[in-house]
Parts: C-alpha cells; structure tokens; sequence
C-alpha cells in the first residue's frame, strides 16, 4: 500500500496505520461507485468494519477523510513513477518502459470499481473549491517529479538546452489524464495508448541525437472501439 | 437538443425544454452533475415540477439530454470559419490559441464543457458512455480527417498517422482541460494544445519531398 502524505495525521501505531488505511480504501470505492454526496460516515463504518469512534479518531470530519483519499492517490502515482523498473525516468529507454507499464496497469485495474486520480478529480473537483485545492496539489507533485526527471535529461544533454522541464513535465501530465478520460468513457485502451505515445514522442521532439528524436509508431491495439453492452 | 424527444411537441413546448436544457448544462457545469438537483433546475428554468417529468423521466434522462447539447457545442466551436476544414497547421494552430483565448473565461471556470461531464461521469453506465463516446468519435474524426487531407497534400509525411495524431489532439485538450481547471492556471492546457500541434508540425514534410502544390 502507498505511504499517505503526512498532513492532519497523528503519529499512528502500525495496527493504526493499517486501520486508518483501510477506512481511506473503503471510502474511496464508495465514492467511485455512489458518488461523493453519497458518502456518509455510517455506511462507510459498516463498509470499512469499525466503530464510529474509531472512525472520528482517525478522522476529524469528511473532508479530513477526503483529503486523505486524495492524498492516497496520488502516492500511487507518484510510486508508480518511482518504482525500480523505471530507473530514474530520465532517458528514452525509461519512458517507454513507463508507456507499457501505463498500459499494463489499465489492464490491471480495469475501467470500474478501482479509484484513478482522474477519477477522482473528475468525480471531485466541483463540489468546493478546497476540493479542488487538494486535487491541485497533488497534480503539482506529479508534475514536479517528472519536471526533475526531464531535468536531468535536458543537464546529461540527453535533451536539447532549449528544452523546458516544466512545459514537457505538464504536457505528459495533461496528455496522460486526458488519455485517461477517453479510455475510461470508451471502456477501452487505444485513447490511453495514442495519448501516451504522443507524451514520449513530443519528448523526443526535443531529442539532442536525432536517433532518439525519430518518433516511434503508435501500436495500434486491436479493436477501437467496444461497442457498449447493457449493464 | 435530442430531436427523437422533442419532435412531437409544440413550439412553446420545445422552448419550454430547450430552456431546461440550458439551466441544466450551465448548473452542472458549475456545480459537477452530482450538485445538480431537479429541484434547483426547476426553480432556474421557471417551471414547475410536472413540466419537467413531462420532458424528462428522471435526472438521467436530462444528464443524457445534457451530454447531446454539450456535444453539439464543441462541434459548433470546432466549425468556427477560422478554423476552416482542421486541415492545416495555420488552422490547427488557429485552433490551439483558439482554446487559450478561452482559458480565462471557460476552462479555469469549470474546465470543458464536454471533458468535464465525461470526467464526472466515469462510473456511469454503458449507454451513458455510449453517448459520450459518440461524441469523442465525432470529435476525433473532424481532426482526422482533416489530416488525412494534409498527408494527402503532401503537407504531411507518408508515415503521420491520421488517427493517432486526431486522438493525441483531443486528449491533449481534454487532459490540459482537466488540469488547468483543477489547478486554476492556464499553463497546462496551454502546454498540452501547442504540443499536440506541434507534435502534428514534426510530421510535417521537409520542403524536398514535399510534392509540389497543386494549382486550382
């Protein structure tokens, strides 16, 4: 399981951590599936297995719980990017290996039933304004991290100097979550594909050997689109 | 607006409806689907309960109804003469600033009126995916087949990929869409749209082998 981020959290003993992280796993499939108005403490005491005092030691109030949600999430992002198989994410054999790691993931999860970050941000982001606070921050870390990746890409010569970290950074972020929304609409992997693809590709418009800057062809996954079936 | 539900009623009707439409589409826009009640759009629009399960079974039905406008929207933007057929670098460079022109008015107020119902809408059912994906696929296609003119043309090189480079330009706007209402800064989506052309601009042929124009 992820590390949560530290905010409004009490040092927890072991056992604590486990129970706190469960009651943020529950809550997050229960938002998936009913929506966040549809979120009350009662259910999700029954749903997670512990008490109502439990529950409010853990948690002060919903939006406590929410932000921990968010924060849960977005550390599998971040681990996700961090993970031993992707070296440091700072060269082309990297990110391409981040693209099939991408789509395996997907795979893996499926399009119900397992919270995403764009899910989340999706299902999240109009019910207030400190909602969309807590989204933002986490995007900001996600973007940081690849910001420094590319960094170092741009400072080994890898990239061209005119390349911008940041620009680059946002534009794998965007490319990503939008490839996401149309995969997740579609039921189906080929949006996800075309959007990551064109992350590494425009990265390697900015290639310093013009080897690295040929693109790469987009794998064309059988079936485009699956027609919808009734629920 | 879904012409099946609205063919036999009579013009008031119609505007009766359409007014619906439009309270629903601008509150969900403003507020997310799920902050969006019946009763709110009721008061809104200025009609009185039995008018609206009249036009609508339930608030399924006006999300549906919602999605249909949306996506006639964003085909309505991407007919704008400035941006004649998508099928060149001015127009879909045109079409990039375009979209940033809007950042301050539209996308940092509630993101993309289309992206931002499909984003919310994630664990909704098939036929509901069915309708947005329709409207994705409608999407996709103006760009498509605006760059298979330019590889056509010879504006493009042989190997540009007509559909992976439409569907790269639709997701890099619906993803920067996404963050830069999220993060309420324009940079991401104005990132994510000038990549996406310039990614088809690095598919571009080299003056050598371009094919000469052809004169008509």
């Amino acid at each position: 399981m992820a590390p949560v981020a530290v905010h409004d959290e009490r040092p927890l003993t072991a056992k604590g951590r486990a129970t706190r992280d469960r009651i943020v796993k529950v809550a997050a499939e229960l938002i998936l599936r009913d929506g966040l108005s549809a979120l009350n403490m009662d259910a999700l005491r029954k749903a997670a297995s512990v008490s109502g005092s439990q529950l409010a030691h853990y948690f002060t109030d919903k939006g406590a719980l929410i932000r921990a949600i968010v924060a849960r999430q977005i550390a599998v992002v971040l681990d996700f990017h961090r993970q031993p198989k992707l070296g440091g994410l700072d060269t082309f054999d990297d990110f391409e290996r981040w693209i099939d790691l991408n789509m395996r993931y997907l795979r893996r999860i499926g399009y119900s039933g397992t919270p995403t970050y764009h899910g989340l941000a999706g299902q999240l982001a109009k019910s207030d304004n400190t909602m969309r606070d807590t989204l933002a921050a986490g995007y900001s870390q996600w973007i940081e991290l690849l910001e420094n990746a590319i960094r170092r890409m741009r400072d080994r010569g890898v990239l061209v100097a005119h390349a911008d970290p940041r620009t680059l950074a946002l534009v794998i972020v965007s490319a990503h979550q939008g490839g996401a929304t149309l995969a997740f609409t579609y039921r189906a992997e080929w949006p996800h594909a075309d959007a990551v693809r064109f992350a590494v590709n425009y990265l390697r418009v900015f290639a310093t050997d013009p080897a690295d800057r040929v693109p790469r062809a987009p794998r064309r996954p059988r079936g485009r689109r699956v027609k919808p079936t009734a629920p | 607006m879904n012409a099946a539900g609205s063919a036999r009623l009579t013009r008031k009707g119609r505007a009766t409806r359409a007014r619906i439409v439009d309270v629903a589409a601008k509150l969900m826009y403003q507020r997310g689907i799920a902050g969006t009640s019946i009763d709110e759009v009721r008061n809104r629009a200025a009609v009185s309960g039995s008018q609206i399960s009249h036009y609508f079974h339930d608030k399924r039905d006006l999300t549906r109804t919602v999605v249909g406008a949306r996506r006639d929207d964003v085909r309505q933007f991407h007919s704008r003469p400035d941006l004649g057929a998508l099928d060149s670098l001015d127009a879909l460079q045109a079409w990039a600033d375009a979209n940033v022109a809007d950042i301050n008015t539209v996308y940092r107020k509630g993101g993309c009126v289309y992206g931002s119902l499909a984003a919310e809408l994630v664990e909704a059912d098939a036929e509901i995916h069915g309708d947005l994906a329709t409207g994705y696929d409608q999407w996709i296609e103006l760009f498509r087949a605006g760059l298979v003119e330019m590889r056509r043309r010879g504006d493009l090189r042989p190997d540009a990929d007509p559909r992976h480079l439409a569907v790269s330009l639709v997701t890099a706007h619906q993803g920067g869409a996404l963050l830069t209402y999220i993060t309420d800064s324009p940079e991401p989506l104005r990132a994510a749209v000038n990549a996406a052309v310039e990614y088809v601009r690095s598919f571009a042929s080299t003056p050598k082998t371009r094919r000469p124009k052809r004169t008509n």
